[in-house]
């Protein structure tokens, strides 16, 4: 039986929560703010990651990088914040296709900043990676309103992450 | 930012990571307060919604994903983005929703085209 990728793993296991989070956060925005909501979810999971993490060394010195402050800000807030935000004034369909550019944008800017150039095999799964996410989005129709360019802030910072 | 880090005890990156992104998410709340936007009604779906998204959607994914993009070429990691909206139709489907058959195709070809990326960049990827 072939090995079992780890890091592969992770991600599927990141993805698959995230692909259920839609569902509980539009429910969710019905009885909380897009504030209250974002910042109660990330109390309880800094609650929980600084808790398990409270016995391991560098913890405080993690804490004072400054890239570590830019991944909190890219990663995080200005990701889920404007990605709650904008999902109030624009369709969920519209924030579905815009999704389409997230794993083309954060390619090129791999190649750009860490010279990692895709080949030609991963450049077609990528493409056909994007085609599936159009087709997924099924015909929604993209409105440029200021949730479409909310959501697009919060797709475009999400690649800087890496 | 992430690879930078790369050398960094995971556990400890997402927990400084998580830490940070509440800071900065602060401003915004207070702005909701300040202009009267802010709300809350609290009842045990919303106390049930907030623990699973702050514990597993949100802690958890940070976890997993700074493991995982840390480790993996770029494309693996940038792939994998393309999946999210794919999963989200596939749990809306298995949820009850009527199947579509562009949107059937849109996940089969996310999840190909994903496969495709991974089994491309085998070499760099460290085994179980």
């Amino acid at each position: 039986m072939a090995s079992v990728n780890a890091p592969v793993l992770a991600l599927s296991g990141a993805v698959m929560v995230w692909g259920t989070t839609f569902v509980v956060s539009d429910n969710a925005l019905r009885m909380a703010s897009p504030a209250v909501l974002t910042v109660g979810r990330f109390i309880v999971a800094a609650a929980v990651l600084l808790f398990l993490a409270r016995h391991r060394s560098g913890l405080s010195r993690a804490i004072r990088f400054w890239s570590v402050a830019l991944l909190g800000l890219t990663g995080v807030s200005l990701n889920y914040g404007l990605q709650n935000a904008g999902l109030l004034y624009t369709t969920a369909g519209t924030a579905a296709l815009l999704q389409a550019v997230l794993p083309i944008a954060t390619v090129l800017l791999g190649w750009i900043w860490l010279t990692e150039r895709p080949g030609g095999v991963s450049a077609v799964g990528l493409l056909l990676s994007t085609a599936g996410v159009v087709l997924v989005a099924g015909g929604a129709i993209l409105r440029l309103d200021l949730g479409a360019l909310l959501v697009l802030g919060a797709f475009s910072v999400m690649p800087c992450t890496q | 930012m992430l690879r930078a880090r790369r050398d960094e005890d995971v556990l400890v990156l997402a927990a400084a990571t998580c830490l940070w992104g509440l800071m900065f998410l602060l401003p915004w709340q207070l702005w909701e307060i300040v202009t009267g936007r802010a709300s809350l009604h609290v009842d045990a779906a919303l106390v049930t919604a907030i623990l699973y998204l702050g514990v597993l959607a949100s802690g958890g994914t940070l976890l997993l994903w700074t493991y995982g993009a840390t480790r993996v070429p770029v494309t693996v990691a940038a792939v994998f983005l393309a999946l999210i909206p794919a999963v989200g139709y596939a749990v809306a489907a298995l949820t009850g929703e009527a199947l579509d058959l562009g949107k059937t195709i849109g996940c089969v070809l996310a999840l190909a085209g994903t496969l495709l990326v991974i089994a491309a960049a085998p070499s760099r990827l460290p085994k179980v």
